[in-house]
């Protein structure tokens, strides 16, 4: 496997992250059962964010698309409500296209072309577009204070 | 009225463009239908396989974002878009502890389902050495890992919403 030395790389600034998550701080030493508790409430409260009954205990099919990002201190489920967004250049023409796996939750997003990238560099407007439309809305304050 | 930002309400996402991606496949569905899928994690082998554990094999990305982007698979086919169960968390919980006593990060990620960009249907998660995800920014600028900036308030073992 060649890999070839990237030189297409910016940094953007996002104030607040415009879609829903749900996080988990893991504790030192996890066993893989609290992994997977944790993970299994992630995804319920995810499922109930989406309006989607989660899955019967019967069935092992996830209700809902999702990315899970996780680190040795933190796991992070985000509900997916579409793949992506099309990416327009200042004259309304569609470059392409981008749809981000769940390396977005490392703070990574990776476009296909150099014309995607010369449209989102320097642009965290365009950014958080494609950041809200591929979530859900987050929650607002007040409804943080009645969890 | 302002709202007050401190340093940990600011996040820094990097946007990459990898030429060396351009003409990856799309998806790996054949272009006659009774062809069955190839699936990549069936028998590694060769220079992308790296090792076995007892229920997954850990082998490089055939198209990696970054330098060492890795998978890690289940032996047997399961679903991409069944959860995932106890081994495959500790598993993944076992490369991000290597890398650790390592005195190195490493940042896991799992996608499920049609909107999640996941285009394999054989189930495995994802790693990027947290090194190689600064690879080409610039010293003096500052990026962490997304995930690793949510860690707020709650303590270890609660759940948190946003």
């Amino acid at each position: 496997v060649s890999f070839l030395i990237n030189e297409f790389i910016c940094l953007l600034t996002l104030t607040d992250l415009p879609f829903a998550y749900l996080s988990y701080p893991i504790p030192a030493n996890p066993t893989p059962r609290a992994l997977h508790d944790a993970y299994i409430a992630l995804y319920k409260s995810a499922c109930d964010m989406a309006q989607k009954t989660s899955t019967p205990s019967t069935t092992k099919q996830s209700a809902i698309s999702y990315n899970l990002g996780f680190t040795d201190r933190i796991m992070v489920l985000c509900p997916r409500n579409c793949e992506g967004k099309a990416i327009r250049n200042s004259e309304g023409q569609e470059v392409g296209f981008v749809g981000p796996n769940g390396s977005f939750l490392g703070g990574t997003l990776l476009v296909k072309s150099e014309a995607e990238w010369n449209i989102l560099r320097n642009d965290e407007f365009k950014l958080k577009d494609i950041l809200s439309a591929i979530g859900l809305p987050p929650k607002k304050a007040e409804y943080d204070e009645k969890l | 009225m302002p709202s007050l930002i401190t340093n940990s309400d600011i996040k820094q996402f990097q946007v990459r463009f990898s030429p060396a991606l351009a003409n990856k496949p799309k998806s790996n569905k054949p272009r006659d239908q009774k062809e069955k899928p190839a699936d990549p994690f069936e028998s590694p082998s060769g220079g992308l396989f790296l090792t076995a554990l007892p229920s997954h094999n850990l082998v490089l990305n055939k198209f990696p974002i970054i330098p060492d982007h890795f998978i890690l698979a289940t032996k047997d086919f399961k679903k991409q878009t069944d959860l995932l169960e106890e081994d495959d968390l500790g598993a993944a919980y076992a490369c991000l502890s290597a890398y650790k006593e390592n005195g190195e990060e490493l940042f896991g990620f799992f996608n499920s389902g049609e909107h999640s960009g996941a285009s394999q249907p054989h189930r495995h998660l994802q790693f990027f050495p947290v090194e190689s995800m600064r690879s080409g920014i610039e010293t003096g600028e500052s990026w962490g890992v997304l995930a690793d900036s949510l860690l707020k308030t709650p303590k270890p073992g609660e759940l948190s919403y946003k």
